[in-house]
């Protein structure tokens, strides 16, 4: 283990995977000399040259537009969108073409691509540079999305989603980047599709994921000073959604909270709680609450208190512990 | 408003109740309270309290018909709230549930919203498991929750053991060791064993039987009902059929006391109480003096196996008339027997042991039993019993009686 940025890990995954795999290549604006816009792709130029990793103009549909072909003819294509926010401008190549090839195709094809983009607020980065826009992608039948909350899963998810023959879009945190933790040393791979359960607690299950996994860890030791054992299950992929993982802490502690940044209306929440009640109702021994942003777009000014955090989980614990 | 009050659920075994009195007829007003009717299981009879005030508009359920948990036995009129009913344990030796436990239900033809139970759906489904029904359970805050049901249940099923064994002493005010949930097994024999002791009227007689011919035939009998059956016939098999002899001469000894009168029963059924690791269990050799020995060897082989891997069906526990109870083969030399109730009497029987005798003025040694009889003086009295314990000996020191 050794103590590393959650930037840093993603650099390195990208040069281990590049050095690993000769099809691999990096694609996006500012990714070359710059090292990326937060530094994800440092190094990257100097190491591998710019054949395998190409600056682009700023067009993000053509940018991913040209990775779904590179994919289709066998290349591994990592590409950069500078922020989340800009993901709907390339949404047609996203959602109608990379998302569909492998059904389209028949399995002739697949477009095993990788989009890293980074999401969330907390940057005082105005309403256009700081949405959380998972659900949208999570509803795409073709894509997978993950969103690692430390520097190991990082790594780790970001290894599996190059070599995963589906589309992956990776979700990172912007908040996040700064942020330090341990990653092991040498290969290390997280399975997409597969949660993590970050505190083991039998009062009541927190489903996070991204940031919000640290204000729900806060949340629990806060609980914890209250007698209220909480488990908080770190989602890292929504699609795949391991639903195991959620179900058999719901059956344990028989109360479900679910935490995300993203604005709780039509979030990845509703649709947790929506699985959670269709399958295992009788589990619950209070309403499931979702903690979530407000129903408005992201301020600039008094970000602070439009965000949830550790105090939001708090009270939504209280709730159904004290239901 | 009107509402009513069903047949309440004491115990968790209970599904049935029989109402023997009603104490209230239509018109009559109750307070919390009055009792309204009285009602038996199986077992015992309960008082039932009112818990609120109202009018009796109905009587559904007349004196002498049984009808399962939960039915509706009566109509009140005028009643103000949640109407409920408590069985009093005033009167009842197995103590009453702790909650209130019949609850009234608006009748049918009038629902309204609130009358329905609030329950969240984990409680409804650990009511749903344990055959509770939702209705009887009450909510500590808001919706009946999980831990509203579980203390109920908690309720149900310690309070029966820890009353009546007088468990008073907290667990938490006794420096170390370590607790030990009660097992439904060990529930139901403590509370058999405080109730029959605290019921019945136990006494005791020893006799001391000269067991050389019991020992010999069992040796003359073993080859053949090995051969027949693959069972060697144990000497509780022996003394199970020689007691059901016994028995048949003093019928006394296969009785039964019930609220009405003693019940004289037509066939022998032999209880042999049986240790296994975490308890104690009773099964049954029905019509013991129609069966061959061999006939109990095998049956005695089987339940005992069934007993030993926890899969005696209750019913192979029930019913027994007599039981008879063995510790010789740990070596005891007497001892005395609870009586399994609601039965009149058990035998227990100690090791066999040489021992020096005095024979037509020479002493010898003979192989000895003591065997103690604990007998139900509410309907035994010692002389009968002692003539019962006479031909008892009689048959156990000449076995060959058996056939007389």
């Amino acid at each position: 283990m050794t103590e590393t940025r959650y930037i840093k890990a993603i650099n390195e995954a990208l040069h281990e995977e590049m050095a690993r795999d000769e099809n691999v290549v990096v694609i996006g604006e500012d990714v070359g000399a710059p090292g990326g816009a937060f530094g994800g792709t440092r190094g990257l130029l100097q190491a591998f040259g710019d054949k395998r990793v190409k600056d682009t103009p700023i067009s993000e549909s053509a940018i991913v537009g040209l990775a779904l072909g590179a994919a289709m003819k066998g290349l591994r294509p990592v590409v950069e969108v500078m922020f989340a926010d800009f993901l709907p401008v390339c949404m047609d190549q996203i959602v109608n073409q990379i998302a569909k090839t492998r059904f389209m195709f028949g399995g002739q094809f697949t477009a095993p691509l990788v989009i890293r983009a980074p999401g969330g607020a907390g940057l005082n980065a105005g309403p256009q540079h700081s949405q959380s826009l998972e659900a949208w992608f999570a509803h795409i039948p073709g894509l997978k999305v993950v969103m690692p909350a430390t520097p190991a899963d990082a790594k780790g998810l970001l290894k599996s989603a190059i070599r995963d023959d589906d589309p992956v879009l990776v979700l990172e945190h912007k908040a996040l980047y700064a942020s330090s933790g341990e990653v092991p040393v040498g290969e290390h791979l997280v399975p997409i599709g597969k949660a993590e359960i970050r505190r083991f607690g039998k009062d009541v299950t927190i489903v996070t994921a991204s940031r919000m996994v640290h204000h729900a860890l806060e949340a629990a030791e806060t609980l914890a000073g209250q007698g209220t054992d909480v488990e908080v299950i770190d989602l890292r992929s929504l699609t795949p959604l391991d639903k195991e993982t959620i179900l058999v802490s719901v059956e344990k502690t028989s109360r479900l909270v679910i935490a995300h940044e993203a604005v709780k209306s039509f979030g990845i929440g509703a649709e947790i709680s929506a699985m959670v009640a269709e399958e295992m109702i009788d589990g619950l021994d209070a309403p499931i609450v979702r903690v979530g942003a407000p129903f408005s777009p992201v301020p600039f000014s008094q970000e602070k208190d439009y965000l949830p955090n550790a105090a939001d989980i708090v009270r939504a614990a209280e709730k159904v512990v004290n239901f | 408003m009107s509402s009513a009050i069903v047949m309440p659920k004491v115990g968790l075994t209970m599904t049935e109740g029989k109402i023997v009195e009603w104490r209230k007829s239509v018109g009559d007003r109750i307070e919390p309270g009055d009792i309204v009717f009285v009602f038996e299981t199986e077992k015992v009879s309960f008082d039932v309290e009112a818990t609120q005030t109202g009018v009796v508009s109905k009587i559904i359920i007349a004196e002498g018909e049984t009808v399962p948990v939960g039915t509706e036995v009566a109509l009140l009129d005028g009643a103000g709230g949640a109407a409920e009913a408590a069985p009093d344990k005033s009167s009842a030796p197995e103590p009453a549930a702790p909650q209130p436990a019949a609850t009234a239900r608006t009748p049918a033809g009038s629902v309204t919203a609130s009358s329905k139970t609030r329950a969240t759906p984990l409680a409804r489904r650990i009511a749903k498991s344990n055959g509770i029904d939702i209705a009887q359970v009450t909510a500590s805050s808001g919706p009946i929750k999980k831990r509203d049901v579980e203390s109920y249940l908690s309720g149900l099923a310690a309070q029966p053991a820890a009353r009546s064994a007088s468990m008073t002493v907290p667990p938490s005010e006794i420096a170390g060791g370590r607790l030990v949930k009660l097992s439904s097994m060990r529930e139901i024999i403590a509370r058999k064993m405080v109730a029959s002791t605290t019921e019945a009227a136990q006494a005791y007689m020893i006799v001391t039987v000269d067991a050389g011919n019991l020992v010999e035939a069992r040796g003359r009998l073993i080859p053949s009902i090995e051969k027949q059956t693959g069972v060697r016939p144990t000497l509780t098999d022996l003394i199970a059929k020689i007691v059901a002899v016994a028995i048949g001469r003093h019928p006394v000894m296969n009785t039964r006391w019930t609220r009405d009168g003693i019940v004289w029963l037509d066939a022998i059924h032999m209880g042999i109480a049986t240790a296994l690791d975490d308890g104690l269990v009773v099964p049954v050799i029905e019509n013991i003096g129609d069966k061959k020995l061999s006939e109990i060897a095998v049956q005695r082989r089987d339940l005992i196996d069934m007993a030993r891997n926890g899969r005696l069906p209750p019913e192979r526990m029930k019913g027994s008339t007599f039981s008879i109870s063995s510790l010789g083969m740990f070596g005891v030399e007497e001892f005395s027997a609870i009586i399994n109730q609601p039965e009149s009497a058990i035998l227990a029987v100690g090791a066999i042991i040489d021992t020096p005798v005095a024979r037509e003025g020479a002493v010898v040694v003979r192989p000895m039993m003591k065997l103690t009889l604990t007998y139900d003086h509410r309907i035994i009295d010692g002389a009968k019993a002692a003539a019962f314990v006479a031909s008892l000996k009689d048959v156990v020191e000449e076995p060959l009686l058996a056939l007389a």
